[in-house]
Protein backbone atom coordinates (compact mmCIF):
# COMPACT_ATOMS: atom_id res chain seq x y z
CA UNK A 1 0.00 0.00 0.00
CA UNK A 2 1.24 3.50 -0.74
CA UNK A 3 2.20 5.82 2.06
CA UNK A 4 -0.34 8.49 2.97
CA UNK A 5 2.32 10.59 4.64
CA UNK A 6 5.97 10.64 3.71
CA UNK A 7 8.37 13.04 5.39
CA UNK A 8 11.93 13.02 4.19
CA UNK A 9 14.79 14.84 5.87
CA UNK A 10 12.78 17.68 7.37
CA UNK A 11 14.89 20.47 8.84
CA UNK A 12 13.45 23.52 10.55
CA UNK A 13 15.42 26.15 12.40
CA UNK A 14 13.68 28.87 14.37
CA UNK A 15 15.19 32.30 14.95
CA UNK A 16 17.78 32.16 17.71
CA UNK A 17 19.29 29.02 16.16
CA UNK A 18 16.81 26.66 17.79
CA UNK A 19 16.93 23.57 15.60
CA UNK A 20 13.41 22.21 16.01
CA UNK A 21 13.77 19.55 13.33
CA UNK A 22 17.08 18.00 12.45
CA UNK A 23 16.56 15.71 9.47
CA UNK A 24 13.32 14.05 10.54
CA UNK A 25 12.00 11.28 8.30
CA UNK A 26 9.14 8.83 8.57
CA UNK A 27 6.35 7.28 6.51
CA UNK A 28 2.76 6.42 7.36
CA UNK A 29 0.92 3.65 5.54
CA UNK A 30 -2.57 4.43 4.30
CA UNK A 31 -5.40 3.51 6.66
CA UNK A 32 -3.25 3.17 9.76
CA UNK A 33 -2.79 5.13 12.97
CA UNK A 34 0.76 6.36 13.35
CA UNK A 35 2.07 7.76 16.61
CA UNK A 36 4.72 10.44 16.83
CA UNK A 37 5.89 10.41 20.43
CA UNK A 38 8.47 12.34 22.38
CA UNK A 39 8.84 14.95 25.11
CA UNK A 40 7.63 18.53 24.79
CA UNK A 41 9.78 20.43 22.34
CA UNK A 42 10.99 17.31 20.55
CA UNK A 43 9.64 18.65 17.26
CA UNK A 44 6.27 16.91 17.07
CA UNK A 45 4.17 20.03 16.68
CA UNK A 46 6.59 21.56 14.20
CA UNK A 47 6.29 18.40 12.09
CA UNK A 48 2.50 18.61 12.16
CA UNK A 49 2.61 22.30 11.24
CA UNK A 50 4.77 21.55 8.21
CA UNK A 51 2.58 18.66 7.07
CA UNK A 52 -0.59 20.75 7.46
CA UNK A 53 0.81 23.65 5.40
CA UNK A 54 1.10 26.05 8.35
CA UNK A 55 4.88 26.20 8.26
CA UNK A 56 7.61 25.62 5.68
CA UNK A 57 10.65 23.45 6.33
CA UNK A 58 14.13 24.83 5.62
CA UNK A 59 15.00 21.54 3.97
CA UNK A 60 13.33 18.25 3.17
CA UNK A 61 10.27 17.01 1.33
CA UNK A 62 6.87 16.56 3.00
CA UNK A 63 4.32 14.48 1.06
CA UNK A 64 0.72 14.09 2.18
CA UNK A 65 -1.85 11.99 0.29
CA UNK A 66 0.73 11.65 -2.47
CA UNK A 67 1.01 15.43 -2.90
CA UNK A 68 3.99 17.64 -2.22
CA UNK A 69 2.88 19.97 0.57
CA UNK A 70 5.23 22.73 -0.60
CA UNK A 71 4.07 22.68 -4.22
CA UNK A 72 0.33 22.01 -3.91
CA UNK A 73 -0.71 23.29 -0.49
CA UNK A 74 -4.34 23.89 -1.51
CA UNK A 75 -4.87 20.31 -2.71
CA UNK A 76 -3.27 19.04 0.50
CA UNK A 77 -5.57 21.27 2.58
CA UNK A 78 -8.64 19.74 0.93
CA UNK A 79 -7.42 16.23 1.68
CA UNK A 80 -6.57 16.65 5.36
CA UNK A 81 -8.32 17.30 8.64
CA UNK A 82 -6.48 18.91 11.52
CA UNK A 83 -7.08 18.70 15.26
CA UNK A 84 -4.64 21.24 16.65
CA UNK A 85 -2.94 21.02 20.00
CA UNK A 86 -5.00 23.90 21.27
CA UNK A 87 -8.68 24.01 20.50
CA UNK A 88 -9.55 26.44 17.70
CA UNK A 89 -13.27 27.01 18.12
CA UNK A 90 -15.30 30.18 17.81
CA UNK A 91 -16.70 30.66 21.34
CA UNK A 92 -19.34 33.15 20.17
CA UNK A 93 -20.98 30.59 17.86
CA UNK A 94 -22.80 27.34 18.61
CA UNK A 95 -21.26 23.96 17.91
CA UNK A 96 -23.44 23.55 14.85
CA UNK A 97 -22.56 27.01 13.50
CA UNK A 98 -18.87 26.20 13.90
CA UNK A 99 -19.35 22.94 12.02
CA UNK A 100 -21.47 24.59 9.32
CA UNK A 101 -18.85 27.24 8.58
CA UNK A 102 -16.18 24.55 8.50
CA UNK A 103 -18.28 22.66 5.94
CA UNK A 104 -18.83 25.78 3.81
CA UNK A 105 -15.10 26.37 3.68
CA UNK A 106 -14.65 22.93 2.10
CA UNK A 107 -17.48 23.57 -0.36
CA UNK A 108 -20.22 21.55 1.35
CA UNK A 109 -23.64 23.11 1.76
CA UNK A 110 -27.31 22.48 2.35
CA UNK A 111 -29.03 19.23 3.29
CA UNK A 112 -25.96 17.10 2.61
CA UNK A 113 -23.88 19.15 5.06
CA UNK A 114 -26.59 19.19 7.75
CA UNK A 115 -26.87 15.39 7.52
CA UNK A 116 -23.12 15.02 7.84
CA UNK A 117 -23.10 17.28 10.91
CA UNK A 118 -26.00 15.34 12.49
CA UNK A 119 -24.05 12.17 11.85
CA UNK A 120 -20.83 13.43 13.43
CA UNK A 121 -22.58 15.05 16.39
CA UNK A 122 -24.31 11.73 17.03
CA UNK A 123 -20.99 9.86 16.92
CA UNK A 124 -19.24 12.26 19.25
CA UNK A 125 -22.09 12.75 21.70
CA UNK A 126 -22.66 16.38 20.69
CA UNK A 127 -26.31 16.11 19.69
CA UNK A 128 -27.49 17.91 22.83
CA UNK A 129 -24.67 20.43 23.04
CA UNK A 130 -24.78 21.31 19.34
CA UNK A 131 -27.10 24.28 19.67
CA UNK A 132 -25.39 25.84 22.69
CA UNK A 133 -22.70 28.49 22.42
CA UNK A 134 -19.22 26.97 22.46
CA UNK A 135 -18.17 29.26 25.34
CA UNK A 136 -20.44 27.19 27.61
CA UNK A 137 -18.71 23.89 26.69
CA UNK A 138 -16.48 21.89 29.01
CA UNK A 139 -12.92 21.08 27.89
CA UNK A 140 -13.90 17.55 26.89
CA UNK A 141 -16.88 18.70 24.84
CA UNK A 142 -14.75 21.31 23.07
CA UNK A 143 -12.24 18.63 22.18
CA UNK A 144 -14.93 16.38 20.76
CA UNK A 145 -16.20 19.28 18.67
CA UNK A 146 -12.63 19.96 17.47
CA UNK A 147 -12.47 16.42 16.16
CA UNK A 148 -15.95 16.55 14.63
CA UNK A 149 -14.95 19.77 12.79
CA UNK A 150 -11.82 18.13 11.43
CA UNK A 151 -13.96 15.32 9.98
CA UNK A 152 -16.82 17.34 8.43
CA UNK A 153 -15.40 17.15 4.90
CA UNK A 154 -14.39 13.45 5.12
CA UNK A 155 -10.63 13.96 4.96
CA UNK A 156 -8.33 11.17 3.83
CA UNK A 157 -5.65 12.02 6.38
CA UNK A 158 -6.30 13.24 9.91
CA UNK A 159 -3.68 15.02 11.99
CA UNK A 160 -4.14 15.08 15.74
CA UNK A 161 -1.65 17.06 17.78
CA UNK A 162 -1.84 15.89 21.39
CA UNK A 163 -5.60 15.42 21.19
CA UNK A 164 -6.14 14.13 24.73
CA UNK A 165 -3.84 16.39 26.75
CA UNK A 166 -5.78 17.74 29.72
CA UNK A 167 -8.79 15.46 29.32
CA UNK A 168 -10.19 13.25 32.05
CA UNK A 169 -9.64 9.48 31.66
CA UNK A 170 -13.21 8.74 30.66
CA UNK A 171 -13.27 11.24 27.81
CA UNK A 172 -9.83 10.08 26.75
CA UNK A 173 -10.92 6.44 26.55
CA UNK A 174 -13.94 7.50 24.49
CA UNK A 175 -11.77 9.42 22.02
CA UNK A 176 -9.41 6.48 21.71
CA UNK A 177 -12.30 4.23 20.77
CA UNK A 178 -13.55 6.73 18.18
CA UNK A 179 -10.13 7.21 16.59
CA UNK A 180 -9.50 3.47 16.29
CA UNK A 181 -12.93 3.02 14.79
CA UNK A 182 -12.32 5.73 12.18
CA UNK A 183 -9.11 4.10 11.03
CA UNK A 184 -10.63 0.63 11.03
CA UNK A 185 -14.00 1.33 9.42
CA UNK A 186 -13.45 4.38 7.28
CA UNK A 187 -9.90 3.74 6.15
CA UNK A 188 -8.75 7.07 7.54
CA UNK A 189 -5.02 7.59 7.98
CA UNK A 190 -4.28 9.18 11.34
CA UNK A 191 -1.10 10.88 12.45
CA UNK A 192 -1.21 11.28 16.19
CA UNK A 193 1.31 13.10 18.31
CA UNK A 194 1.35 12.48 22.01
CA UNK A 195 3.59 12.39 25.00
CA UNK A 196 1.52 9.70 26.63
CA UNK A 197 3.25 6.43 25.77
CA UNK A 198 0.13 4.63 26.88
CA UNK A 199 -1.87 6.44 24.22
CA UNK A 200 0.56 5.53 21.45
CA UNK A 201 0.57 1.93 22.69
CA UNK A 202 -3.24 1.69 22.57
CA UNK A 203 -3.87 3.49 19.30
CA UNK A 204 -0.90 3.36 17.00
CA UNK A 205 -0.01 0.39 14.85
CA UNK A 206 3.37 1.99 14.21
CA UNK A 207 5.18 4.77 15.95
CA UNK A 208 8.28 6.87 15.82
CA UNK A 209 10.02 8.16 18.91
CA UNK A 210 11.23 11.70 18.33
CA UNK A 211 13.84 13.48 20.37
CA UNK A 212 15.62 16.75 19.57
CA UNK A 213 14.16 16.89 16.07
CA UNK A 214 15.15 13.39 14.99
CA UNK A 215 13.51 9.99 14.89
CA UNK A 216 15.44 7.89 17.39
CA UNK A 217 13.42 4.70 17.03
CA UNK A 218 10.66 3.49 14.74
CA UNK A 219 8.46 0.42 14.51
CA UNK A 220 5.35 -1.22 15.90
CA UNK A 221 4.91 -0.86 19.67
CA UNK A 222 5.43 -4.59 20.15
CA UNK A 223 8.55 -4.71 18.01
CA UNK A 224 10.03 -1.76 19.88
CA UNK A 225 9.33 -3.39 23.21
CA UNK A 226 10.62 -6.73 21.97
CA UNK A 227 13.95 -5.20 20.98
CA UNK A 228 14.69 -4.48 24.61
CA UNK A 229 14.95 -8.20 25.43
CA UNK A 230 14.58 -7.40 29.07
CA UNK A 231 12.38 -6.65 32.01
CA UNK A 232 12.70 -3.39 33.86
CA UNK A 233 13.54 -3.49 37.55
CA UNK A 234 12.83 -0.26 39.37
CA UNK A 235 14.15 0.12 42.90
CA UNK A 236 13.26 3.02 45.13
CA UNK A 237 15.80 3.52 47.89
CA UNK A 238 14.90 4.64 51.39
CA UNK A 239 16.33 7.77 53.01
CA UNK A 240 20.00 7.39 52.41
CA UNK A 241 23.09 9.01 51.04
CA UNK A 242 23.17 7.66 47.52
CA UNK A 243 26.76 7.25 46.45
CA UNK A 244 28.64 6.22 43.37
CA UNK A 245 29.26 2.71 44.66
CA UNK A 246 25.82 1.49 43.72
CA UNK A 247 26.58 0.77 40.05
CA UNK A 248 29.71 -1.17 41.13
CA UNK A 249 27.78 -2.99 43.76
CA UNK A 250 25.01 -4.11 41.45
CA UNK A 251 27.20 -4.61 38.44
CA UNK A 252 28.44 -7.76 40.13
CA UNK A 253 24.93 -9.15 40.54
CA UNK A 254 24.23 -11.80 37.95
CA UNK A 255 21.61 -11.04 35.30
CA UNK A 256 21.63 -7.24 35.65
CA UNK A 257 22.22 -5.39 32.41
CA UNK A 258 22.12 -1.63 32.02
CA UNK A 259 21.71 0.46 35.15
CA UNK A 260 20.62 4.07 35.50
CA UNK A 261 20.75 5.88 38.85
CA UNK A 262 18.29 8.76 39.03
CA UNK A 263 18.33 10.33 42.49
CA UNK A 264 16.88 7.74 44.80
CA UNK A 265 15.57 5.66 41.92
CA UNK A 266 17.44 2.84 40.27
CA UNK A 267 16.35 1.65 36.84
CA UNK A 268 17.92 -1.61 35.79
CA UNK A 269 17.41 -4.08 32.98
CA UNK A 270 17.42 -7.77 33.68
CA UNK A 271 16.87 -10.75 31.41
CA UNK A 272 14.60 -12.14 34.02
CA UNK A 273 13.45 -9.47 36.44
CA UNK A 274 11.79 -11.69 39.04
CA UNK A 275 14.86 -13.82 39.41
CA UNK A 276 17.21 -10.84 39.72
CA UNK A 277 15.28 -9.10 42.51
CA UNK A 278 16.46 -11.21 45.50
CA UNK A 279 20.09 -10.78 44.51
CA UNK A 280 19.66 -7.04 44.03
CA UNK A 281 17.97 -6.67 47.41
CA UNK A 282 20.63 -8.71 49.11
CA UNK A 283 23.41 -6.67 47.56
CA UNK A 284 21.81 -3.40 48.69
CA UNK A 285 20.90 -4.56 52.21
CA UNK A 286 24.29 -6.06 52.88
CA UNK A 287 25.78 -2.66 52.13
CA UNK A 288 23.36 -0.98 54.51
CA UNK A 289 21.21 0.72 51.87
CA UNK A 290 17.52 0.54 52.80
CA UNK A 291 15.02 -0.21 50.06
CA UNK A 292 11.57 1.42 50.05
CA UNK A 293 9.99 -0.26 47.04
CA UNK A 294 10.78 -2.66 44.22
CA UNK A 295 8.84 -3.10 41.00
CA UNK A 296 9.42 -5.47 38.14
CA UNK A 297 7.78 -4.61 34.85
CA UNK A 298 7.61 -6.11 31.42
CA UNK A 299 9.06 -3.59 28.99
CA UNK A 300 6.75 -0.63 28.40
CA UNK A 301 7.04 2.06 25.76
CA UNK A 302 8.41 4.31 28.50
CA UNK A 303 11.31 1.90 28.75
CA UNK A 304 11.73 2.01 25.00
CA UNK A 305 11.92 5.77 25.19
CA UNK A 306 14.32 5.63 28.13
CA UNK A 307 16.50 3.30 26.16
CA UNK A 308 16.65 5.40 23.00
CA UNK A 309 16.79 8.86 24.43
CA UNK A 310 18.72 7.91 27.56
CA UNK A 311 16.58 9.98 29.90
CA UNK A 312 13.03 9.96 31.14
CA UNK A 313 10.26 12.17 29.81
CA UNK A 314 10.24 14.32 32.91
CA UNK A 315 13.92 15.11 32.57
CA UNK A 316 13.62 15.93 28.89
CA UNK A 317 10.80 18.33 29.68
CA UNK A 318 12.79 20.02 32.41
CA UNK A 319 15.71 20.37 30.05
CA UNK A 320 13.45 22.03 27.51
CA UNK A 321 12.38 24.57 30.07
CA UNK A 322 15.99 25.24 31.03
CA UNK A 323 16.79 26.00 27.44
CA UNK A 324 14.17 28.69 27.29
CA UNK B 1 -16.65 32.72 -7.13
CA UNK B 2 -15.33 30.67 -4.21
CA UNK B 3 -13.65 33.78 -2.88
CA UNK B 4 -16.96 35.69 -2.86
CA UNK B 5 -18.75 32.76 -1.28
CA UNK B 6 -16.11 32.33 1.43
CA UNK B 7 -16.05 36.08 2.11
CA UNK B 8 -19.79 36.19 2.65
CA UNK B 9 -19.59 33.07 4.87
CA UNK B 10 -16.98 34.84 6.98
CA UNK B 11 -19.00 38.06 7.06
CA UNK B 12 -22.04 36.09 8.19
CA UNK B 13 -19.99 34.67 11.04
CA UNK B 14 -18.92 38.14 12.20
CA UNK B 15 -22.36 39.65 11.81
CA UNK B 16 -23.86 36.83 13.86
CA UNK B 17 -21.36 37.49 16.64
CA UNK B 18 -22.33 41.17 16.51
CA UNK B 19 -26.02 40.31 16.51
CA UNK B 20 -25.49 38.36 19.74
CA UNK B 21 -23.63 41.26 21.34
CA UNK B 22 -25.06 44.39 19.69
CA UNK B 23 -23.68 46.47 22.57
CA UNK B 24 -20.51 46.90 20.47
CA UNK B 25 -22.39 49.03 17.98
CA UNK B 26 -23.18 51.44 20.80
CA UNK B 27 -19.82 51.40 22.57
CA UNK B 28 -18.21 53.10 19.58
CA UNK B 29 -21.21 55.42 19.34
CA UNK B 30 -20.75 56.98 22.79
CA UNK B 31 -18.10 59.45 21.64
CA UNK B 32 -19.79 60.71 18.45
CA UNK B 33 -23.08 61.10 20.28
CA UNK B 34 -21.39 63.24 22.92
CA UNK B 35 -19.78 65.29 20.15
CA UNK B 36 -23.00 65.90 18.32
CA UNK B 37 -24.94 66.81 21.44
CA UNK B 38 -22.23 68.72 23.30
CA UNK B 39 -20.48 70.57 20.49
CA UNK B 40 -23.71 70.92 18.59
CA UNK B 41 -25.08 72.96 21.48
CA UNK B 42 -21.82 74.63 22.47
CA UNK B 43 -20.86 76.04 19.08
CA UNK B 44 -24.33 76.76 17.87
CA UNK B 45 -23.50 80.45 17.68
CA UNK B 46 -20.35 79.89 15.57
CA UNK B 47 -22.48 80.22 12.45
CA UNK B 48 -22.99 83.90 13.24
CA UNK B 49 -19.31 84.65 12.59
CA UNK B 50 -19.14 86.28 9.15
CA UNK B 51 -17.95 83.98 6.37
CA UNK B 52 -18.66 80.71 8.21
CA UNK B 53 -20.25 79.25 5.11
CA UNK B 54 -23.15 77.39 6.71
CA UNK B 55 -26.13 78.60 8.59
CA UNK B 56 -26.50 75.56 10.85
CA UNK B 57 -23.60 74.34 12.95
CA UNK B 58 -25.09 70.85 13.39
CA UNK B 59 -25.29 70.56 9.59
CA UNK B 60 -21.62 71.52 9.45
CA UNK B 61 -20.56 69.16 12.23
CA UNK B 62 -22.46 65.96 11.47
CA UNK B 63 -20.66 64.80 8.29
CA UNK B 64 -17.33 65.18 10.11
CA UNK B 65 -18.57 63.14 13.04
CA UNK B 66 -19.83 60.42 10.71
CA UNK B 67 -16.42 60.17 9.05
CA UNK B 68 -14.60 60.13 12.39
CA UNK B 69 -16.88 57.37 13.64
CA UNK B 70 -16.23 55.35 10.52
CA UNK B 71 -12.49 55.67 11.15
CA UNK B 72 -12.73 54.71 14.81
CA UNK B 73 -14.98 51.75 14.07
CA UNK B 74 -12.65 50.57 11.35
CA UNK B 75 -9.69 50.54 13.74
CA UNK B 76 -11.60 47.98 15.81
CA UNK B 77 -12.16 45.62 12.91
CA UNK B 78 -8.63 44.19 13.19
CA UNK B 79 -9.28 43.21 16.80
CA UNK B 80 -11.44 40.26 15.78
CA UNK B 81 -8.60 38.87 13.73
CA UNK B 82 -6.16 39.19 16.63
CA UNK B 83 -8.62 37.28 18.79
CA UNK B 84 -8.91 34.61 16.10
CA UNK B 85 -5.16 34.35 16.02
CA UNK B 86 -4.89 33.98 19.78
CA UNK B 87 -7.69 31.44 19.95
CA UNK B 88 -6.02 29.42 17.15
CA UNK B 89 -9.14 29.84 15.01
CA UNK B 90 -6.94 31.40 12.36
CA UNK B 91 -4.72 28.29 12.29
CA UNK B 92 -7.79 26.15 11.73
CA UNK B 93 -8.81 28.27 8.75
CA UNK B 94 -5.27 28.49 7.39
CA UNK B 95 -4.97 24.72 7.26
CA UNK B 96 -8.25 24.59 5.31
CA UNK B 97 -8.72 25.55 1.65
CA UNK B 98 -10.54 28.78 2.56
CA UNK B 99 -9.63 31.60 0.16
CA UNK B 100 -7.17 33.80 2.04
CA UNK B 101 -8.84 36.98 0.89
CA UNK B 102 -12.03 35.90 2.70
CA UNK B 103 -10.25 36.06 6.06
CA UNK B 104 -9.67 39.79 5.48
CA UNK B 105 -12.76 40.60 3.45
CA UNK B 106 -15.18 38.95 5.90
CA UNK B 107 -14.46 41.18 8.91
CA UNK B 108 -14.03 44.16 6.57
CA UNK B 109 -17.52 43.72 5.17
CA UNK B 110 -18.91 43.32 8.68
CA UNK B 111 -17.20 46.59 9.61
CA UNK B 112 -18.87 48.21 6.61
CA UNK B 113 -22.29 47.09 7.81
CA UNK B 114 -21.58 48.35 11.34
CA UNK B 115 -20.44 51.73 10.04
CA UNK B 116 -23.56 52.16 7.91
CA UNK B 117 -25.74 51.43 10.95
CA UNK B 118 -23.76 53.87 13.08
CA UNK B 119 -23.86 56.59 10.43
CA UNK B 120 -27.62 56.27 10.16
CA UNK B 121 -27.96 56.55 13.95
CA UNK B 122 -25.77 59.69 14.05
CA UNK B 123 -27.58 61.37 11.17
CA UNK B 124 -30.98 60.64 12.72
CA UNK B 125 -29.75 61.96 16.06
CA UNK B 126 -28.40 65.14 14.47
CA UNK B 127 -31.69 65.68 12.62
CA UNK B 128 -33.61 65.29 15.85
CA UNK B 129 -31.21 67.65 17.62
CA UNK B 130 -31.46 70.28 14.93
CA UNK B 131 -35.22 70.09 15.01
CA UNK B 132 -35.28 70.29 18.79
CA UNK B 133 -33.01 73.33 18.90
CA UNK B 134 -35.14 75.11 16.30
CA UNK B 135 -38.27 74.57 18.32
CA UNK B 136 -36.49 75.70 21.46
CA UNK B 137 -36.71 72.31 23.10
CA UNK B 138 -32.96 72.18 23.50
CA UNK B 139 -33.03 75.07 25.89
CA UNK B 140 -35.51 73.21 27.97
CA UNK B 141 -33.34 70.03 27.86
CA UNK B 142 -30.17 71.76 28.95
Amino acid sequence: MPNAIEATGLVKTYPGAVRALDGLSFGVEEGTVFGLVGPNGAGKSTTVKILTTLSRPDEGVPLVAGLNVLERPDDVRSAIGVVAQRSGLDPAATGRENARLQGHVYGHRGRELEDRIDDLFGQFGLADAGDRLVRTYSGGTQRRLDIALALVHRPRVLFMDEPTTGLDPEVRAHLWREVSRLAREEGLTVLLTTHYMEEADTLASRLAIVDRGRVVAQGSPDALKGELHADAVHVELGETQVNGEIPDMLGRVAGIGELIVDGRLLHARADNGARAVPAVLQALESNGIPVAAVTVARPSLDDVYLRYAGRTFGEADVEQEDNR
Amino acid sequence: MTAVQHSSDMMARWLRALWRQPVWIFVTLVQPVIWVLLFGALFEKVVEIPGFGSDSYIEFLTPGVVVMTAFFSATWSGMGMIEDYERRILDRFLSSPVRRVALIAGPLMQSGVVIVIQSVIIVLLALAWARASRTGLAVWWC
